[in-house]
């Protein structure tokens, strides 16, 4: 460790995040290697640590004898002042090099609230932060993510974007980069070659041009780039690489557990979820290969706490043989094992024992809306029925907490539908009521509402985001109502950190201009209610003379060229924009399970078929 | 009871006291090493560490007590078991042994500061840090459990301490002190040059625990 350093850990909160030294990270003699990768998290230690895609990125390019992967995380704000005041460049955790020593520099982006931690680490570790004003082949600043399926915001900062799941296209970077640093290319010709690797997107090689009236009127591929970059997948997730011998942290992080993935995509179409479109076709893992993974995960980490990642846990197919598997496994160990992400329609009393033999955590429900008219217009299939079934099993089972989850500002919704969430709550209520075996100790029904963005690759990418004042309104209606209740905890995102995430989400290149001046106008951390600083944000949009009501409520048309249409999820178009007309119609669509309705992400799927 | 010597150094002075528990918990699991458990409706693990030490303070003499689950398993092995399952960097088991020895015996601790000036020494420092270190008093605020922060004379809790000049930019109090019930934490002193000799006081210093003894002096295992 640098003396610098350690003059400065005293002085700052949880110094261990800043260290490095975990067992199992990978140091390697950077004499022996070509390829240096800075892997940067654009949060905290605490959350990076606990994000599944870096850890098997960073197994993946460790795995490499010739390239070595090292960690970036963004510093606290005392850590910061340090940083500063003691003019020490950002590091990375391994070598505690400076970032600007390292030969590629990535991000890992999965919230649009971190963009502003891309930009401050970049400043941190002393590089200028566009594009065009760093040559040579060092220092090349790549990102992927589900945020990069519109990194537009981000155009001028980064050189090239990793589309979809990096187990295969990480490497074949990491390959060209190495070609091309023995071989001495330039920053261009090497940025040119890239854009023909199928899933890399390089900004600059794309021209935007827009209309009078601030929409594109077209995007120019240059020198070669293909029209449309179309992210990658992985065919075979039995066979691909899972970080089983992965960094245990020293001090406690987020997810402070095993995770094991169990399956990519998800077969529902909630039409407003962009994780559900982004991540198909659905891929499962089988429970024998899963069950290897636990078995070798626990044993090199030495926790006792696995937790089954997915988006969406009851929906995995042979989940009462890999509930039983594990919890063989389990239960005589002493080894926790939570389920979360279960669906209110098929949470079954037999799984609700499974679970609680090993551990009784939280109840959570996300219904999302209070009337079946809009339930189906999002397509969230669940039916109050559904919600009210699965709620009895677990007040019979001596659940006494639940938690619900919903959305305002849905497309089409009226204040009826806002009034019949209290309506379905107190249904909850009375079903608590009736059905618990202990009603001395009362019932804790924590009501969530957040305010509705929309994303790109759904069918609401066309929506406009509601008014923040109208948004308002409707929580005030909700806490009016929810006022004389004692049993019901009633709490709601502010609107402004979801005007923010709605501009980034669908923003274009003019928006990477404002970024650039809130940041320097000090915005950082912008996911932690202590750093966010709305006004800041207010400030920039104003000096760049942007309109933010261009990006949230103005509504689109479905012609209208996107920011993001040169680049595709497999999903078309056009079966998005039925999507949307079956919206306005409240009519669902079948999950994929049930029926195949043809979205296309099946053709990115060759060695298919989906959800097998 | 199994009783591990443990060194502490390196990046791994930065690892919190629960932290470090949790991460002994991990390793023990990693060695295929079971911990007794208590009976009843709580069950909690027979471990327990001897003087927790200071986040940002080095050691070459922890002391980690536990019961193996297997009393097959001899301390020697459990010991190896544990270094080669792996630890983060820093933390290395020395000796595993068997002791009946109470925690409770240790009285006090031998610890080295090694206190750096950028510029140089400034001259005669060493002896003034000295002569305030022998002083009849040493008041310096210190934490107690019942009214925070107060001015209080440690004196009587440092046993001794020696100040010599290692290089032209760092000297070093070698100081024995009392540990356990009372004890004074090293950094105190550093506290006390800090409050008394300003212009004595360190851009920076490190702290490394050497050696635990028992009340009567003798070297604790």
């Amino acid at each position: 460790m640098n003396t610098q350093l350690e003059r400065i850990l005293p002085l700052v909160q949880k110094p261990a995040r800043y260290t490095g030294g975990e067992y199992r990270q990978v140091v390697k003699d950077k004499a022996q290697v070509d390829v240096r990768v800075a892997f940067c998290f654009p949060d905290t230690y605490e959350i990076g640590m606990s994000n599944i895609g870096m850890r098997i990125l960073y197994g993946i390019m460790n795995e490499l004898p010739w390239a070595w992967c090292e960690r970036v995380f963004a510093p606290w704000g005392d850590m910061e002042d340090q940083m500063r005041s003691h003019d020490i460049p950002l590091w990375a955790l391994e070598s505690g090099d400076p970032v600007r020593d390292f030969d590629l520099i990535a991000f890992s982006v999965g919230y649009e609230m971190s963009y502003s931690n891309i930009l401050n680490m970049l400043r941190l570790a002393g590089l200028p932060l566009r594009s065009c004003d760093r040559h040579g082949l060092e220092n090349l600043v790549f990102a992927g993510g589900t945020c990069m399926y519109n990194p537009e915001p981000l155009a001028p900062f980064l050189d090239f974007c990793s589309l979809g799941e990096g187990e295969d296209l990480t490497v074949e970077i990491l390959e060209l980069y190495r070609t091309a640093k023995a071989e001495g290319w330039s920053k261009e010709r090497f940025l040119r070659e890239i854009a023909q690797l199928p899933g890399v997107y390089v900004p600059s090689l794309y021209e935007h041009r827009y209309n009078p009236d601030g929409t594109l009127s077209e995007i120019v591929p240059l020198d070669g780039a293909p029209k449309t970059v179309t992210k990658r997948i992985v065919q075979n997730l039995d066979n691909a690489y899972y970080p089983t011998r992965g960094i245990v942290p020293s001090t406690e992080i987020v997810h402070d557990r095993i995770n094991l993935e169990i399956f990519r995509g998800c077969i529902r179409a909630c039409r407003f979820c962009q994780a559900g479109y982004c991540y198909r076709p659905v891929r499962s893992k089988s429970p024998e290969v899963l069950l290897r993974q636990a078995r070798e995960l626990v044993e090199d980490s030495g926790m006792n706490e696995i937790t089954l990642s997915s988006l969406s846990t009851s929906d995995y197919k042979r989940l009462p043989e890999l509930a039983d598997g594990l919890l063989d496994y389990c239960t005589p160990r002493n080894i926790n094992l939570s389920l979360p992400s279960l669906r209110a329609d098929n949470f079954s009393d037999e799984l609700m024992q499974k679970v609680q033999k090993v551990r009784k955590s939280g109840l959570t429900f996300a219904p999302e809306a209070g009337t079946q008219r809009l339930r189906d217009a999002i397509n969230k299939n669940v039916t109050e029925e559904e919600i009210l079934r699965s709620c009895t099993t677990a007040f019979a089972g001596g659940w006494s907490s639940v938690k619900l989850y919903f959305m305002l500002g849905l497309p089409t919704e009226t204040e009826e539908d806002v009034l019949a969430i209290p309506e379905l709550v107190q249904k909850v209520w009375e079903c608590w009521r009736d059905n618990t075996p202990n009603r001395a100790r009362g019932v804790r029904i924590h009501v969530s509402t957040a305010f509705f963005v929309p994303k790109p690759f759904t069918p609401f990418q066309w929506e406009s985001q509601l008014d923040p004042e109208e948004y308002r309104r409707r929580v005030q209606l909700l806490r009016d109502a929810f006022r004389r209740s004692k049993s019901v905890v009633y709490d709601y995102h502010a609107p402004d950190l979801s005007r923010l995430e709605a501009i980034l989400a669908r923003g274009d290149r003019r928006i990477a201009s404002v970024l650039e001046r809130a940041v320097e106008l000090g915005v950082k951390l912008d996911g932690w209610d202590e750093y966010f600083d709305y006004s800041k944000w207010l400030q920039a949009f104003a000096d760049c003379g942007v309109d933010l009501d261009f990006y949230t409520t103005r509504p689109r048309s479905t012609g209208e060229i996107l920011p993001w249409d040169s680049i595709s999820v497999g999903v078309r178009k056009d079966y998005l924009a039925s999507e949307r007309e079956q919206a306005y119609r409240s009519r669902i669509t079948p999950d994929c399970r049930t029926r195949c309705t043809g979205c296309g992400a099946n053709t990115l799927y060759t060695e298919g078929p989906c959800d097998d | 009871m199994t009783r591990f010597l443990f060194c502490k150094e390196g990046s791994a002075v930065w690892i919190s006291h629960l932290d470090l528990q949790r991460m002994f918990q991990r390793a023990f699991n990693r060695a295929g090493i079971a911990i007794a458990h208590t009976t009843g409706f709580n069950p909690h693990a027979y471990v327990a560490m001897a003087l927790p030490l200071s986040v940002g303070i080095e050691s070459q003499c922890e002391i980690l007590d536990c019961r193996l689950a297997d009393e097959t398993i001899s301390p020697q092995e459990a010991a190896e078991r544990l270094n080669h399952a792996g630890f983060p960097a820093g933390i290395h088991i020395l000796e595993g042994y068997e002791s009946n020895r109470k925690l409770k015996e240790i009285g006090a601790i031998q610890a080295r500061i090694g206190m750096d000036y950028d510029q140089a020494v400034p001259q005669g420092a060493a002896e003034r840090i000295q002569t305030l270190l022998n002083g009849p008093t040493l008041v310096v605020p210190k934490h107690s459990k019942k009214k925070g922060m107060v001015d209080t004379d440690v004196r009587s809790l440092l046993l001794s301490a020696q100040v010599d000049a290692e290089n032209p930019q760092t000297l070093t109090i070698s100081a024995r002190l009392c540990a356990g019930e009372p004890s004074l934490n090293p950094e105190l002193l550093v506290r006390a040059v800090e409050r008394y000799l300003p212009a004595d006081a360190p851009d920076f210093y490190r702290i490394r625990r050497m050696e635990i003894y028992d009340q009567a002096g003798a070297v604790f295992r």
